[in-house]
């Protein structure tokens, strides 16, 4: 099964290319989408709305973002009604590990994981046998 | 005198008793004698007369049978038959008439009634007898003799025989019986009579005996005799004092005018009465005991009180004098005067005595020449210790201390020539045990039993003297105290004015008593205290007797700001009071010092959130970019010619070389974290975790040739913290990865786990390369890195033994090189401190 659309917001535009390389790779997206900044992917998903653009159904999510990060990026997410309607869902793909972040993190019900980085293909392969794809 | 009222009285019993006796015993057989009587009369009328008339009846039926046979013989005339037949049959018919009244026994009843049948019987065969000897009809007369009269006529002389037989049976047991009653009263009778002898004898004997007196009296004469009679009659007579003779049996028998003008009888009066009589009742013992000591010792001289005919007693001193057998010579003195002047010394004596021994002041009589100690009271014995044997024996100086012996030689040798009135001082005195005591003495001099001597009088004041010796300690201990504490002591009024300060209140407020001397305590305070201040003055007013403390600024004399703190307490109730007392101390010191305190707290909270913030954006920002290094190694690696193996190796190298920086940061953000962290109480999952730090180590290169062996076994919850016990999982476990051999064929990680309610025993056993013996030691030390193998940063056992620390677990370590490690961890379960 492929995904439409999936969602890449991070700040740093190396784990940008190495992971758009990775999905691409993967071939599990028909598209994806970088955003180098919370707003920025915010935004983006607002001019969804118009029907232009899929609203995506993955989201690879770094926590630690200037302006806002990760968690401020969930809290305003879970606000838009396509994140139910498209069952929208979000992987945390940081460089952290830290357990205050994993929980924190997954307690939004709209996280299904939490990698930290480098993303591997094997990650992404491991999401798919989940069925999260 | 011999008594013979008493003697008469005596005989008059004796024969009174023995006439009851004979009266008894003739009463006895005059009864006896009846009942025989009575016996026999009845053997007569029961016995003899019905056994005449049971004769007489078979005597007229024989008479009958003998006429019948004259009858049958034809040698009687019908007629004369018939009139001796008639005769006969009468006869007969009365006796058996008079014979059934009689008493009859139940056997004789029976015997009777067949008796009566059979004359029945036969008064109707004489009858028609009679009928045929009238019609002289022989055939008839024939027939009815053999058949009816003579069977019918034996038959009544058998059962009559039978019943004289009988009357004959009981007439011999009436006699028999009759027989034996005799003899039983007879012996009754004998018995009475001895026993009246036996009362009678010793009575007789006992009067005997008492009449000897009689023959006694005669020996008077003897006596007379034995002093001559004129002598005797001067000695009598003109003696001036009372005299009695007394016989052996101490009975007045003679006696002088002046013994009549003592008891107040007549001559005549005191010869007849015993002598009982003149001794009041309650000395009558005393007197026996006195007429036996005369008889033995033949001389005696006795006070005793008599009783004078009038009943009034008077107190005489008697010289007795046993007269060898023949009785006793009293000479009586009237001693009632002197007796009673003797009793009212002996009374004063006794309450002398008494107060003496009984007066709760301590006296002690002691000789001022000798220095005897010569009498002591009760009060003296109890309290001192010693024996009165002891006493007996002491000098007064034997319970004092030596420094004393000195000064109580020249004391007596002063009272000895001095009458000084009463000295009193205080004297130290010693008990047995060796107690010190102070007594306070008042010595007077007296004369005791014609010696110069100290009645003492002493009272125990060691309490006192030790309690004045407290008191005034105490006050000066008070007074030292509240001088020279650095607390200061304030007294308020009701209304908070200051009553008093102690001397160190001015040390810390700078002014003197003068300056705050009845102003308002609250005067002082800071201004923006005041509110407060009058708040727990009110407090404290409503809640007497309740120690309340506080803190307040207050204004110094020179004007800075002092804080003080202390203890104030109501005590306006206490009568020895009467204030608010309120004790406080300068604090300033303490409270800039405490101030100084919170804020350094505060700013190394800060400082810590800080360097908490920083270690981990730090690390976060160290971390993020040799992650995204990984990543392109990783990417490059993916996109790279899998044919050159040169770039393969050198990315490789770049991957560790990366990933070794990473795993040194990580280990540097665990350590910190470690250090400064508190303990968190989580229910540890072993399992999960397992898999958790197994899932984080799956990219390891080789580590797919691992095997891994876990076992876990839990019973109940298990507590711990859970990232620290994750710490130290992770890094055993990683360290058995990190350091297998890759020379064995085959390599593998054990993990077993033990849990129960009080710990949990984590066991890691690899068949890695080992820990060199020499290594050991130092493997859990700083930055200790024990083998080339390592590519780690040095802290990692480190950071396992600082975890396990604050785990409050251990860890041992057993390994052989080139064989294998084992860890062996143990960690409390802290289930019972889980909230």
């Amino acid at each position: 099964m492929k995904v439409k659309n999936i969602l890449l917001i991070d700040d740093n535009e190396i784990d940008n290319y190495v992971n758009n390389h990775i999905i691409t790779k993967s071939k599990i997206a028909e598209k994806i989408t970088v955003k180098k900044s919370a707003m920025a992917a915010l935004e983006y998903l607002k001019n969804t709305e118009g029907g232009t653009v899929e609203f995506p159904e993955l989201i690879f999510l770094d926590i630690s973002m200037p302006v806002m990060d990760g968690f401020g990026f969930l809290e305003e997410i879970i606000k838009f009604p396509q994140t139910i309607e498209k069952q929208c869902a979000v992987v945390m793909l940081s460089s952290s590990d830290n357990p205050n972040d994993i929980k924190r993190a997954m307690n939004f019900e709209v996280v299904i994981d939490f990698f930290t980085k480098p993303l591997r293909i094997e990650m992404i392969e491991k999401l798919a046998e989940k069925g999260n794809l | 005198m011999v008594n013979s009222k008493q003697l008469s009285l005596e005989l008059t019993l004796l024969v009174f008793i023995m006439s009851l006796f004979v009266i008894g015993v003739g009463i006895f057989g005059f009864i006896k004698i009846r009942e025989s009587n009575n016996s026999s009369k009845e053997l007569y009328t029961d016995r003899i007369l019905p056994m005449d008339q049971l004769a007489d009846i078979r005597f007229y039926t024989s008479n009958i049978i003998a006429t019948a046979r004259q009858i049958d013989g034809k040698k009687i005339a019908y007629n004369d038959a018939l009139r001796k037949i008639v005769q006969s049959q009468d006869s007969i018919r009365i006796n058996w008439k008079k014979y059934q009244k009689s008493y009859l026994t139940d056997q004789e009843k029976q015997l009777a009634l067949n008796a009566k049948i059979q004359i029945d019987k036969s008064d109707r065969a004489i009858e028609r007898l009679k009928l045929a000897l009238k019609k002289e009809d022989a055939n008839l007369l024939d027939s009815i003799l053999k058949n009816e009269l003579y069977p019918n006529l034996n038959l009544v002389v058998i059962e009559v025989s039978n019943l004289l037989r009988l009357q004959v049976k009981i007439g011999e047991a009436i006699n028999q019986n009759n027989d034996s009653n005799y003899k039983t009263y007879t012996s009754e009778i004998i018995w009475i009579i001895l026993i009246a002898f036996g009362f009678a004898v010793p009575f007789l004997y006992y009067l005997i005996k008492k009449n000897s007196a009689i023959v006694n009296n005669l020996k008077l004469n003897k006596a007379k005799l034995f002093l001559t009679e004129k002598n005797y009659r001067n000695l009598i007579e003109y003696a001036g004092e009372a005299i009695l003779i007394l016989n052996e049996e101490t009975e007045i028998i003679d006696l002088n005018e002046e013994a009549c003008t003592l008891f107040g009888y007549t001559r005549e009066e005191l010869l007849n009465i015993n002598i009982s009589e003149l001794v009041p009742s309650d000395e009558i013992e005393k007197q026996a005991e006195d007429v036996a000591l005369i008889r033995k010792d033949k001389f005696a001289q006795i006070s005793r009180k008599i009783k004078r005919k009038d009943g009034s007693f008077i107190q005489t001193e008697i010289s007795n004098r046993s007269m060898d057998g023949k009785g006793f010579f009293a000479i009586l003195r009237d001693v009632t005067a002197r007796k009673n002047a003797e009793e009212v010394i002996k009374k004063s004596e006794e309450k002398y005595r008494y107060l003496f021994d009984n007066n709760p002041a301590y006296i002690i009589i002691w000789d001022l020449e000798t220095l005897e100690v010569l009498e002591i009271n009760n009060a003296v014995l109890c309290k001192y210790g010693y024996s009165k044997e002891e006493w007996s024996r002491m000098s007064v100086l034997d319970y004092r201390p030596k420094e004393d012996y000195s000064k109580i030689e020249e004391f007596a040798k002063y009272m000895l020539v001095h009458d000084d009135p009463i000295v009193t001082r205080n004297w130290s005195h010693y008990k047995k045990n060796g107690d010190k005591m102070i007594m306070e003495i008042a010595s007077h001099k007296i004369d005791y039993n014609n010696r110069k001597a100290i009645l003492s009088l002493a009272n125990d004041v060691t309490m006192q003297i030790k309690a004045e010796e407290k008191l005034k300690q105490s006050e000066e201990k008070h007074r030292v105290l509240t001088e020279n504490i650095s607390d200061a002591i304030l007294l308020l009024d009701k209304e908070g004015k200051i009553l008093y300060q102690s001397p160190s209140a001015e040390r810390i407020s700078g002014y003197s008593f003068e300056d705050v001397k009845e102003k308002s305590i609250t005067e002082f305070l800071v201004s923006d205290e005041l509110f407060r201040g009058q708040l727990f003055l009110k407090e404290i007013l409503e809640n007497p007797n309740m120690p309340k403390q506080n803190q307040f600024r207050i204004n110094h004399k020179k004007g800075h700001e002092i804080w003080i703190e202390g203890t104030a307490i109501n005590l306006l109730e206490n009568e020895s009071v009467k204030a608010i007392i309120l004790n406080y101390r300068d604090v300033t010191d303490n409270k800039i010092f405490e101030n100084e305190l919170i804020r350094y707290n505060s700013e190394l909270k800060k400082t810590n959130a800080e360097l908490d913030r920083f270690v981990y954006s730090a690390s976060h920002d160290l971390r993020a970019p040799l992650k995204s290094m990984l990543g392109l190694i990783y990417v490059t690696k993916e996109c790279a010619d899998p044919e050159d193996s040169e770039l393969h190796e050198r990315l490789a190298m770049l991957n560790n070389s990366v990933g070794k920086l990473d795993d040194f940061i990580e280990d540097i953000l665990h350590y910190s974290r470690n250090a400064r962290m508190g303990l968190d109480k989580d229910e540890i999952n072993f399992g999960k975790i397992i898999e958790e730090i197994k899932g984080s180590h799956k990219f390891i290169e080789g580590i797919k040739g691992v095997q891994f062996h876990v076992e876990i076994s839990s019973s109940g919850l298990f507590v711990s913290d859970y990232r620290r016990l994750g710490v130290v999982l992770n890094n055993l476990l990683s360290n058995a990865l990190k350091y297998r051999d890759v020379s064995k064929e085959k390599s593998f990680v054990n993990i077993i786990i033990r849990s129960d309610k009080t710990n949990a025993v984590i066991v890691v056993e690899d068949n890695g390369v080992g820990i060199a013996n020499n290594d050991k030691e130092k493997i859990f030390e700083m930055f200790y890195r024990a083998t080339t193998l390592s590519s780690g940063s040095g802290l990692g056992l480190y950071i396992v033994k600082e975890a396990l620390e604050k785990l409050e677990g251990t860890i041992n370590v057993e390994s052989e090189q080139d064989k294998g490690t084992k860890f062996i961890v143990e960690i409390p379960n802290q289930i019972s401190n889980l909230n």
